[in-house]
């Protein structure tokens, strides 16, 4: 069911007893010590500089650590490199069957970073010259609520340092990246989550991360501030911006959502979005989809956002809309998932949308909306009847589910707070409309709405009896 | 409307019939069959209750008609009994208010005659005896419900007696003779009658006073 809210009185759904999520590392986590520099000219001929400054910086000096290691490499012809090389004190043991993911923090973000600007590659030693460890050629970077950035990488042979290499821009220029620091967390085991470190869940995702396809000389196709849909903001004010500039052409930008470990059954996703720029909301919901996934493993079928919710509300100017998604395949049942990409196709769009885009105010993981027997015929001359709903969550402990029923669909006054409403049965025929929500104690994020519709009758007149000869 | 027929016939038939739309009050004759009929046939069920018990809708006939029976104890008093109905409009649809009738069910009574000759000799010129008419059971509880006996009613070869309406008549003649009571119900108060089934309530036994004893013959007498 689609459930459109405007977020004028969002903060009525905000509630100061809401779990703070923790961005911190685990308390053993195991961080690089020692840090080594090089760096020089791609091949023969290239003109251009490389640096990387207070490289020490690059230590973990504690929870209040903001300092950095700057990587700079800039060319004017060829390419220039220049690389950081942190070690950890002891070996790490990494196999396949149990890898390990080393986080590196970093706090710039520039789009010439994207496109191969940096490279990553363990080693089995600390002196980086030889030994080198099957490295993925890929890396993702997640963002954090706070603007953090990690770098991943997991490995599965033992290592024991990594070199962060930063190559200028092939189309000449500098490229900058900062280290802050590395880590690992000997104790994690969720393979799945990128960054299992959260410790309070009440279905905002751990990190995000962005990606986008290469849209030509004259094309940018990025999110700015991804961190911003999954920080705790009352109001909504912070957002991450999919934005579109010059020449779009084909592409997509997408933005993955990821969440504390695996969801339960039927689990949805609730998302607060708007619209930037000119573009219809049509045009723009048609061209936005939603997909899950377990782990790397695409789960359900895949939705336009346009089935999703109100698109004459995301057309008004500033109005925050709010729409679930729930993960489902083809037979209609829930899927376990503990991610979610959201995808704007830009192609589709056409050419010119520049400075357009979809805005993502907040996402949460939380239980669907509740399940009801179904309408309810009764009559004026029954003094009551119980609405009743129920989920698939309800036998799961722990959760700690609440209810609570509404005579509108948005806002209102709850009627009651429990599974079961006892109604009092209107004295007047007519249709009546109720819904139920449900949430998780301790968190304010709430379900969508389910409606169930009382239809109120009169009932017939006993007829006259006689003696029947 | 109510339409009240009444006669006073020795068929047996008393028999009124009346439709109530309001609870209402039925009298009817333990051991006798009975059917009530809603005066709306087309509905799509009705729900019978007899003393809060529902009746299956397999025993019920097209139209809701209930036919039931209620028979007493031997010797018991009268009892009433509830009938409630309610009624369905559609599938799913609503369950109308319950309307409760009472059906008072009254003991089948008899009237039986007693006399201290019933056959006289066939050649007394005329005879002089008195029948006593009785009920077979006193019904102790008639005035709850404002029910009354009427006059006794005697009939010699089946026509009425006229002038006798005691339970003690006076004949001079042979003849078959009866006497009947009937139950009179009450028009107005708690229990009033909205119609009511009392055949074979109160029936009569028949005594036939003959003059067939044979006089025996005056023999001859001689002198000695």
């Amino acid at each position: 069911m689609k459930f459109i809210f405007l977020a004028n009185a969002i903060i009525l759904f905000w509630f100061t007893t809401i779990a703070q999520k923790i961005w911190a590392q685990p308390s053993n986590a195991i961080f690089t010590t020692a840090q080594g520099i090089g760096g020089g000219p791609s091949g023969i001929g290239a003109i251009g500089s490389q640096s990387v400054t207070d490289a020490n910086s690059a230590n973990y000096s504690g929870s209040s650590d903001n300092a950095f290691a700057l990587i700079k490499a800039s060319s004017t012809l060829g390419t220039y490199f220049a690389w950081l090389h942190s070690s950890f004190t002891n070996p790490v043991l990494a196999t396949p069957e149990s890898p390990v993911t080393v986080y590196i923090r970093t706090n710039e973000f520039s789009p010439a970073l994207l496109g191969g600007g940096i490279g990553i590659q363990a080693y089995n030693n600390t002196s980086g010259t030889s030994n080198p460890v099957t490295t993925p050629a890929s890396f993702p970077m997640y963002y954090l609520a706070d603007g953090t950035i990690y770098v991943a990488i997991t490995l599965s042979s033992t290592f024991q340092s990594i070199r962060i290499t930063v190559t200028s821009p092939v189309a000449l220029g500098t490229n900058l990246l900062r280290v802050y620091y590395s880590f690992y967390g000997p104790s994690a085991t969720n393979t799945s989550n990128p960054y299992p470190y959260a410790v309070a869940d009440c279905g905002l995702p751990n990190v995000t991360s962005k990606d986008a396809s290469v849209g030509g000389l004259l094309t940018d196709f990025n999110i700015v501030n991804p961190g911003n849909a999954i920080d705790v903001d009352p109001t909504f004010a912070t957002k991450s911006t999919f934005t579109t500039s010059g020449v779009s052409g084909m592409g997509y930008v997408k933005q993955v959502f990821y969440f504390n470990g695996m969801s339960n059954k039927s689990d949805a996703v609730r998302l607060v979005v708007s619209k930037s720029g000119t573009l219809l909301a049509l045009n723009l919901a048609s061209n936005v989809s939603i997909q899950a996934y377990n782990g790397g493993t695409l789960v359900g079928e895949a939705q336009l956002i346009q089935s999703l919710l109100d698109v004459q509300l995301l057309n008004i100017a500033g109005t925050l809309v709010t729409f679930y998604f729930v993960p489902k395949n083809l037979a209609n049942e829930s899927v376990i998932f503990d991610r979610i990409e959201v995808t704007l196709n830009v192609g589709a769009l056409g050419v010119g949308v520049a400075s357009n885009g979809l805005n993502i105010h907040d996402v949460r993981r939380l239980p669907d909306a509740p399940v009801t027997p179904g309408d309810v015929n009764v009559c004026t001359n029954v003094a009551s009847v119980v609405l009743s709903a129920l989920s698939a969550q309800d036998g799961l402990s722990g959760l700690g589910l609440n209810y609570s029923w509404f005579n509108v669909q948005v806002l209102g006054i709850a009627l009651s707070a429990s599974a079961n409403y006892n109604l009092s049965v209107p004295s007047t025929p007519g249709t009546f409309n109720y819904y139920v929500e449900m949430g998780k104690n301790g968190c304010g994020v709430v379900s969508d709405r389910k409606k169930v519709t009382v239809k109120v009758s009169t009932p017939p007149t006993v007829p006259a009896v006689g003696l029947n000869p | 409307m109510k339409t009240r027929i009444f006669t006073i016939c020795f068929a047996f038939m008393f028999f009124v019939t009346a439709f109530s739309a309001n609870a209402a009050n039925y009298y009817v004759v333990s051991g006798e069959p009975f059917s009530l009929k809603p005066d709306v046939s087309n509905l799509f069920a009705y729900q019978w209750m007899v003393d809060g018990v529902a009746v299956p809708a397999a025993e019920l006939a097209a139209g809701g008609v209930l036919t039931k029976t209620f028979t007493l104890a031997e010797g018991a008093t009268a009892e009433t009994k509830t009938l409630s109905l309610g009624v369905l409009d559609a599938v799913g649809g609503c369950l109308s208010d319950l309307v409760i009738h009472k059906i008072i069910v009254l003991p089948k009574l008899t009237v039986t005659l007693a006399t201290v000759t019933q056959d006289f000799c066939s050649n007394v010129a005329s005879i002089s005896e008195d029948l006593t008419a009785s009920l077979d059971q006193t019904v102790t509880n008639l005035s709850n419900y404002g029910v009354t006996l009427s006059d006794y009613v005697w009939t010699k070869g089946g026509v009425v007696v006229s002038g006798a309406s005691t339970n003690v008549l006076a004949i001079t003649e042979v003849g078959v003779y009866k006497a009947v009571r009937t139950y009179v119900l009450p028009t107005t108060g708690t229990f009033a009658s909205n119609g009511s089934k009392l055949i074979n309530s109160i029936t009569g036994v028949e005594i036939n006073i003959t003059k067939n004893k044979t006089a025996p013959t005056t023999p001859d007498i001689s002198i000695q």
